[in-house]
Order: C-alpha cells, then sequence, then structure tokens
C-alpha cells in the first residue's frame, strides 16, 4: 500500500515531524525487538546447538529436538496439560458467564460482593492459595479429609490435593473463573437492553433470549477471553509444580522445568518444548487478533440503557451460591494460610501445642526475608513505573498513527503471553549471559525488572489500547483544531482521560510483578531474589510454616495494590480488557 | 453577502481515495469572507472529507487549498499546514466534549494553547459564554450538560480565540427538531454578529436552504451544483440536486413537439403537457422526456379546471401534516408523489377522491429522460 503511494516532495518542517516521528517509533520497535524477539531468536538457534563432547565447540543439529520428544512420559505430558485446559475451560467459561451475565442483566442482591470476591480472587497470588488448599485437602493431614473419615466414617481420605483433579480443583479455585468473570462483565454491562426488549415483544421467553440474542451477540467477547485463557492456561506453572510432581504427574511446563534442573541441565531440550508450545499456541494468537480486529468493540454508548431482568424467587438462592463461591475461592485458602503461619507445625492440629508466633518473630527478623523484600518492592515498583510509560507509549502508537510498521509492534505485545514464562526467562538467561554488553547486569534486580515487563506487556497494552479506542479520536482533533501541538494534545487531553487506566495499569503490572515466578525463575540468584521465590524456595524445602508467611506479604502487598487500583478504576467507571 | 470576485477560501482540484474507494474527485470551490457556504448531500458524498480536508485533519491526495491568498495545502509543492496551525474553529458531530474539563477549562484550551495572559483568557471566555447563552455555566463539567447545551459549549470552543473560518459537521443532528430550530437561528444571528465564515456540512436541505448564502450539493464525492438556495431550488442543474433540494411532482412521457425553449409532452395514457425546457437540453420529438414542477405552483381551484395543461388525478393516500397535505395521486397510468395546498373550502380532500390539477406551463420544467 505505501508503495504504490506517490509521494510529493516534502517540505523541510513536515519532513522534520515525520522524521521526530518515525524515529521515536522506531526506538519503541526496536527496544520491543531486543527484550521479546531477540530471546526467542536465541532460543531458536540455540535448539540446534549441539555439544560435539569436547566441551568447547559446538555444532547444528537436531540432537535437542530429538531429545525433548524421545523424554520419557513427553507423551503422557502433553495429554495432561490438555486434559487440565480442556476440564478446567469447560467448568470455568459456562460458569463465568452465567455469573456475568447475573450480575450485569438482572436484580441479583448484593452485585457488589460478588464483584469483590471475583476481582480478590483474581489478584490472589496462586502459590499461598496453594498452600491454603494443602492444608483443607492433603491426603494424611487435609483438615476436610479429617473431618470427612471421621464424620462419615470412611477407612480412605476422600479428596487428594496432589492429584489430576486436585490440579484442575486449585485452578478453578484460584483465575480460572475469576478472570473470564472480570474479562466479561463490560461486556454484559453495556449490552444495550432493547436488543433483550425487542426480542422479548416478538414472543421470545426469557432463556430463549438469552440463548439467540445475548449469546449471540456477546459470541466475540466470550470468545476472546475464552482464547487468552486458553493461552495463559497452557502455560500455567507453579500449581502444577507444587501438587504435580509427588504423584509423578507433569505437564509441559513443569516438564520443561524438569529437564532444566536436571543433572546435567538439559536447556536445549527444555527450550524445544517451549518452542513447542509456541508453535501451538501461534494459530490461537492470530484467531485472536481477527476475532479482535472483525468487530468494532465500541459497545458504549450513551444511548444504552440497564433494565435488569426480574429473578424473583431465584434471588437470594442464585445470590447464595455464587456468593459461597466466591467465599470458597477467597476467604477459606486465606484463612488456611493465615493460620497455618501460627500453628507450630502446618496443617496440625493434633499436637500438644497447636499455634505459637515462633515463626512469625524468626521469619521477619531474618534478613533474607527482609533482603526479599526489598527486591520485591524495587522490582514491582520500577516495573509498574516503567510499565505505565512504556505501554502507553506502545499503545499509542499502534492505535493513534498510521507507522507501516504498527502492526508488527502489535504482534510482539502479543507474543511474551504465548511464550511459557520460564522459557522468556530462559531466553533472558541466554541474552544476559551471551551479549557482553548486557553480562555486567546479570544478577542485578534490573533483569528481573524486564522479565516481568515482558511478561506484563500483553495485558498492559491492550486494556490501554482498549481505553484509547474508545476515547473517540475526535476529542485529539478538537484540540488539533483548537490550535494544540501533538504534545500539548497528549499532555492536556490524552493523559488526563487515560490517568486512571494508566494509574490501574501501573497497579496490574505491580502485582503481576511481586506474585510471578515462572518469568523469573530461571534468572535469579541469590542477590536479587524476590518474595515470591523466597516462598517457592521455602516450600521445596518442606517449610511450610516459613512460606506461608512469605504467601500472607505477598497477599498483603497485592491485594493492598490491587484495591487502590480497583478504587480507582471504579470511580471512573473504566472498562476492562 | 461579500465580494464574491476575491475568493478567501479557495478549493482548487482537492481529490482524495481511501484504498480504494475514490472519496473525492477534483472538488472546487470558491468561499467569500463572511459567507455561510454548507455542503450538502446524501450520506457518503464526500462532504465530510472535504470538510476534514480543510480543516486539516486529513490529507488530500491532490489538489490546493488556499486560506486569504496563503497556501495549506498543496500536494504540487508539497505543502501541508497542520490543524493546528490554521486558525480554524470546528465543530464536531459527536461535539468532542473533553469528559475530564470543565465548561470554562474547555474554552479555555484554545486560549491557554495560544499562551494568552490568565485575565484576558477569563475575558474572553466570558464573553463567547455570554455570546452562546451560557453565561454562569463555567464550573460545570462539559460532559454533564444537555445536548443543546454541549452545543454551545463546543460552539464557544470554536469561536473564542476568532477563527479565520467556523466549520460545522452536522453540528444539529443530534438534537431533537424544536432545538434545532433554535439552533439554526441562533447560529444564524451569531454568525451575522460576528462575521465569521461559516462552512456547514448537512445532510438536511432545510437547515442548508434557512442557514446558507450558498450551497454546494454533492453526489459521489463530485460537487453537483453549487448556487444560492433559491438559485438550487428554481433551476436545478440536473435530477439529482432537483430531486435532493425540495419536492417535485414529475409525470414521465415523450416530447411531441420540441422547440428551442419550450416543448409539448404526451403523458403516458393521460393527455398532454406544456413546458419550458431544461436549461441548456435540446430535445426532438419521440424523445422520452420528464415533466416536473414544484408542488407550490400547482393549481388546484375549479375555476381554472378547463385550461391548458390540466390533468385528473385521483388521491391514493393523503397524509395531513398540518400546513399542507403529503400525498400519493394516480394521474393517468402513473403514480406520483407530491404536496396539495389544504383547500380554502372546508370540503377537504381524502383518499379516492378526485382532483383536478393546473399546470401553469411556466412552472412546467421538461427533462430529458435517460434511460
Amino acid at each position: 500500500m505505501a508503495a504504490i503511494e506517490l509521494s510529493p516532495p516534502l517540505h523541510p518542517a513536515r519532513m522534520r515531524r515525520r522524521f521526530m516521528r518515525n524515529t521515536a517509533c522506531t526506538i519503541v520497535l526496536l527496544a520491543m525487538i531486543l527484550f521479546v524477539l531477540y530471546p526467542l531468536a536465541l532460543l531458536l538457534y540455540g535448539s540446534f546447538l549441539v555439544d560435539t563432547g569436547t566441551g568447547v565447540r559446538q555444532e547444528l543439529g537436531l540432537d535437542n529436538w530429538i531429545t525433548a520428544w524421545a523424554q520419557p512420559g513427553m507423551v503422557q505430558a502433553i495429554v495432561n496439560t490438555v486434559r487440565r485446559v480442556l476440564l478446567t475451560e469447560v467448568f470455568a467459561l459456562p460458569t463465568a458467564v452465567l455469573i456475568a451475565w447475573l450480575v450485569a442483566r438482572t436484580d441479583i442482591p448484593g452485585k457488589r460482593i460478588i464483584d469483590n470476591f471475583f476481582w480478590i480472587a483474581l489478584f490472589l497470588p496462586s502459590l499461598p492459595v496453594v498452600l491454603g488448599w494443602i492444608m483443607l485437602l492433603d491426603p494424611g493431614d487435609g483438615l476436610l479429609n479429617k473431618w470427612a473419615m471421621a464424620r462419615l466414617g470412611l477407612a480412605e481420605p476422600p479428596l487428594d490435593i496432589y492429584s489430576f483433579w486436585g490440579i484442575v480443583f486449585v485452578h478453578l479455585a484460584t483465575r480460572s473463573i475469576a478472570a473470564k468473570y472480570i474479562f466479561l462483565s463490560p461486556a454484559f454491562r453495556n449490552f444495550d437492553s432493547a436488543l433483550e426488549e425487542a426480542s422479548t415483544m416478538v414472543g421470545s421467553t426469557p432463556l430463549g433470549t438469552i440463548r439467540r440474542i445475548v449469546i449471540p451477540v456477546l459470541l466475540p467477547a466470550i470468545l476472546i477471553t475464552m482464547a487468552i485463557s486458553l493461552t495463559h492456561s497452557l502455560e500455567s506453572f507453579e500449581i502444577e509444580l507444587v501438587l504435580g510432581p509427588p504423584t509423578n504427574f507433569y505437564v509441559f511446563s513443569t516438564k520443561m522445568y524438569v529437564l532444566m534442573q536436571g543433572n546435567p541441565p538439559l536447556f536445549g531440550a527444555a527450550t524445544v518444548l517451549g518452542l513447542s508450545v509456541l508453535i501451538a499456541i501461534l494459530p490461537l494468537i492470530v484467531w485472536q487478533q481477527r476475532l479482535i480486529s472483525a468487530r468494532s468493540f465500541v459497545t458504549v454508548t450513551s444511548h444504552y440503557q440497564r433494565r435488569p431482568l426480574r429473578l424473583r424467587a431465584l434471588r437470594w438462592p442464585l445470590f447464595a451460591a455464587i456468593a459461597a463461591l466466591g467465599f470458597v475461592i477467597t476467604v477459606i485458602p486465606t484463612a488456611c494460610l493465615i493460620a497455618g503461619t501460627f500453628m507450630n507445625l502446618f496443617g496440625h492440629f493434633d499436637l500438644a501445642a497447636v499455634w505459637t508466633t515462633d515463626h512469625w518473630r524468626k521469619v521477619l527478623t531474618d534478613p533474607v526475608l527482609i533482603n526479599a523484600m526489598d527486591n520485591t518492592l524495587i522490582i514491582a515498583g520500577s516495573a509498574a513505573a516503567i510499565g505505565a510509560a512504556w505501554f502507553s507509549l506502545v499503545a499509542y502508537i499502534s492505535v493513534r498513527t498510521a507507522w507501516p510498521l504498527r502492526k508488527a509492534l502489535d504482534f510482539m505485545t502479543w507474543l511474551p503471553a504465548s511464550l511459557p514464562g520460564i522459557i522468556l526467562g530462559l531466553g533472558l538467561l541466554w541474552m544476559f549471559l551471551t551479549v557482553p554488553l548486557f553480562k555486567p547486569l546479570y544478577g542485578t534486580l534490573f533483569v528481573l525488572v524486564v522479565a516481568v515487563l515482558i511478561n506484563a506487556v500483553t495485558t498492559g497494552v491492550q486494556l490501554i489500547k482498549s481505553n484509547m479506542i474508545q476515547v473517540g479520536y475526535e476529542l485529539e482533533e478538537a484540540s488539533f483544531v483548537a490550535g494544540g501541538g501533538w504534545l500539548y494534545t497528549f499532555r492536556r487531553i490524552v493523559l488526563p482521560i487515560l490517568a486512571p487506566v494508566l494509574i490501574s495499569v501501573a497497579l496490574l503490572t505491580f502485582n503481576s510483578a511481586a506474585r510471578n515466578i515462572a518469568n523469573i525463575v530461571m534468572i535469579v540468584t541469590g542477590d536479587n531474589r524476590p518474595l515470591s521465590l523466597l516462598q517457592i524456595d521455602y516450600m521445596a524445602d518442606g517449610q511450610y510454616e516459613p512460606a506461608a508467611i512469605v504467601g500472607v506479604i505477598i497477599v498483603v502487598l497485592t491485594l493492598g495494590f490491587a484495591f487502590v487500583a480497583r478504587l480507582i478504576s471504579r470511580r471512573v467507571g473504566m472498562v476492562t480488557a | 453577502m461579500q465580494d464574491e470576485r476575491k475568493p478567501f477560501l479557495e478549493l482548487s482540484g482537492i481529490s482524495k481515495r481511501f484504498q480504494a474507494v475514490r472519496a473525492l474527485e477534483d472538488i472546487s470551490l470558491d468561499i467569500g469572507r463572511g459567507e455561510i457556504v454548507s455542503l450538502l448531500g446524501p450520506s457518503g458524498c464526500g462532504k465530510s472529507t472535504t470538510l476534514r480536508i480543510i480543516a486539516g485533519l486529513e490529507q488530500p491526495d491532490g489538489g490546493q487549498i488556499t486560506l486569504d491568498g496563503k497556501v495549506l495545502v498543496s500536494t504540487e509543492r508539497g505543502t501541508f499546514v497542520p490543524a493546528q496551525k490554521r486558525n480554524m474553529g470546528m465543530v464536531f458531530q459527536s461535539y468532542a466534549i473533553w469528559p475530564h474539563l470543565s465548561v470554562y477549562d474547555t474554552v479555555a484550551y484554545p486560549l491557554a494553547v495560544r499562551k494568552l495572559a490568565k485575565d484576558e483568557i477569563a475575558a474572553k471566555v466570558h464573553k463567547v459564554l455570554q455570546q452562546v447563552g451560557l453565561a454562569g455555566h463555567g464550573e460545570r463539567m462539559a460532559s454533564t450538560l444537555s445536548g443543546g447545551q454541549q452545543q454551545r459549549v463546543v460552539l464557544a470552543r470554536a469561536l473564542v480565540y476568532e477563527p479565520h473560518v467556523l466549520l460545522l459537521d452536522e453540528p444539529f443532528s443530534n438534537l431533537d427538531s424544536k432545538l434545532r430550530e433554535q439552533m439554526r437561528i441562533d447560529l444564524k444571528l451569531l454568525q451575522q454578529r460576528l462575521g465569521v465564515t461559516v462552512i456547514l456540512v448537512t445532510h438536511d436541505q432545510i437547515e442548508a436552504l434557512g442557514l446558507s448564502d450558498r450551497i454546494a450539493v454533492m453526489n459521489t464525492g463530485r460537487i453537483e451544483q453549487v448556487g444560492t438556495p433559491s438559485a438550487l431550488y428554481d433551476e436545478p442543474g440536473s435530477p439529482f440536486v432537483r430531486d435532493f433540494i425540495g419536492m417535485s411532482l414529475k409525470l414521465e412521457g415523450r416530447a411531441v413537439e420540441a422547440g428551442t425553449q419550450e416543448a409539448t409532452i404526451e403523458l403516458d395514457g393521460s393527455g398532454r403537457l406544456t413546458g419550458r425546457l431544461q436549461n441548456g437540453s435540446a430535445l426532438k420529438a419521440g424523445d422520452a422526456v420528464v415533466a416536473a414542477i414544484r408542488p407550490e405552483k400547482l393549481i388546484t381551484e375549479s375555476s381554472r379546471a378547463n385550461a391548458d395543461n390540466a390533468l385528473d388525478a385521483t388521491i391514493k393516500a393523503l397524509l395531513f401534516v398540518g400546513d399542507r397535505y403529503e400525498c400519493v395521486l394516480q394521474i393517468g397510468a402513473q403514480e406520483v408523489r407530491t404536496f396539495l395546498p389544504r383547500p380554502r373550502n372546508s370540503a377537504g380532500y381524502a383518499a379516492g377522491v378526485q382532483v383536478r390539477l393546473t399546470l401553469p406551463a411556466p412552472e412546467v420544467v421538461i427533462w430529458p429522460r435517460s434511460s
């Protein structure tokens, strides 16, 4: 297209402006290439490198690809992954759609309470939650198991969290339902009730209206939610890492981790698995992007009215069911987690002395914890600040400019979401170790900031983009016509209008950085270890009590920031995703 | 109207494509200082694109625009003055109300851009708010006002820096009809007071006819005709303009006698009509033609019933719209739409009633009919 355009000779001022714009865009693109594409290229190249046995020279070959796929249990791991993902979706998606619809379109009571439950569930880091559930569902000491055996006279513990179904359950109880609900609600909220009323007027029943009108109209939103959660789900790591190995249950990502932790570490083979995931997910991303571009998502108009459907007798039972679900996925595991920190032995209520504050005293005075907390605050804080600025720049280029390469930039923001976090981490490890310029940075917090930023780029950019699209370009044009230049307009119109979104993105980035494990697990050294990895290290040691304490601290940090984000976004009626 | 010999804003040969679609083709238009010119046409005719190109929000693929002798756009010379340097005011169809600013801040914005002193800004803002009838609303958030008030805000925002040209993009389309009439009159009065040059984009002929000094009728990316409202109404240059502006009673037939000024035609099964030829067209006997007459020229009085050019018509459908009837008539084999004046006697019309219509020959225009 650009090639056909016969450009006339340009005025110097115009050329300067165009040059400035192109330079700015190019710098942004180059940075994305450096931190996203380059590590990926290194991985791809590395996957074809083979040791010659001399220890020094390497040559190209397919050995890694063969080793990776010849690993014992590989097929089983793939089957496990697919089964786990599909089963979780089958439960989570319909549940989330139903709840989103109930909250947005009916007169169900306690909408705020329900909404808050799922926001909390979304922001709860999974590992601490897993710990809480272990206390309840451990086959040996799980409280629920003991209760069931005593009450129902069972000989065997009926529930086992260290199992396939245990893992599926924990997924449902952490983010699976919550994230879908949060993604879907704006679409349901902004649905014009005239569409429903028109269907009622021509004689359709409420259920018929949902099936024939509501679902088809909202199908793109539902499909996009599904596509995004499928990608996330395929990369899921820490839940499987904790709950899988005791019963020899591996999924793709944990299999990869095992290869890297082996002796000798099979980085090449692990990389092959990571790249395979990318190849498997790529069609999903393309599909996702086509869905999004095929439809205008500017559903918010000033004319829509909301007339809630009356549930009558079902109001309270439905509320009770949803509130119970919300309670189960937030309060119960958190309570168990907190209780665990005050117990002599995590989850053991049958000791002579059950309660103690010793663990807290010990951990809080431990310089290791103080150091980890400093690290987390620095990493998450800088990621939040840099992220908000960086993501808005990327979003602005891809939404508001006619720069020829903006599509490429946009595509690159999707890549990190489709690569398993540990593989991205491995790519960064390669980059920081092999490029002389970067080598001094290895082991510093900067490396981790880059890693968590890459992890947050997809959500952050998409969030800002969707809000920018809704703002309507005419608001900026009105400023141009009034005499405002590009920068003046950005400062006085674009930024103030988007400020709530930017603050929310910053806080979301903080949250995801503070809880992040997968992206940084490969590049953390002793000095820059943050809280999330300290917790996993404690757990690996079997020290559940200090692990729980670190978990509580992470929960307090992340939820605290999330609540601020929520407050801000609610005040301005911000639309998420 | 000002001296039209010296155009203030001059568009010549403007063309624009959107991918494969040709949006504008060779648009040329001269606008005098202080004139109100409307770009009128159906949706998709290119009128909004033309306005945005004048504003500097869109770059044309070809052509030149000058304002007061200064070149704003010239694809030949590679000149493009960006929107913010053109000193034009614009009212957007969606209003483009900035959601985070109060009325005062919204109107003060263009002055702040121009780095005026605080007290000077305050004085100008208060003056323009007074002019648009929003005095005392300065502290409100602009987004919380009613539609009519929001429109006054954006009008104030566009006028406060005394722009060379005021551009209005379908400014009244979001208002209800009463408010629209009010705003139309207010705008006309305001323009007369300020003497600002106005370019108005609209698809509403009433708006264009009532407000404009001149109208440019656009169709499929071209200007069909430019002229004063009465000239366009009385002497439309093309069937498109004739049908787009005002109503015509149209009857099809064939020419039986054709002179240089006049022609007599045989209608399909209902008699003969004489009328004047449409300017510039030549006919010979046997050519297919359309006879068109503005409804207000029809004579329904029975005293003239035996004159020439009188036809029998049967009322098929009748809509009372206050000052007149809108109706469908059967004339011979043809069904035609027209207006009918209210008859003076109370006996009124009804469906099925027969009327005798006289079409005065000087008012009937004979157009060649292309198949």
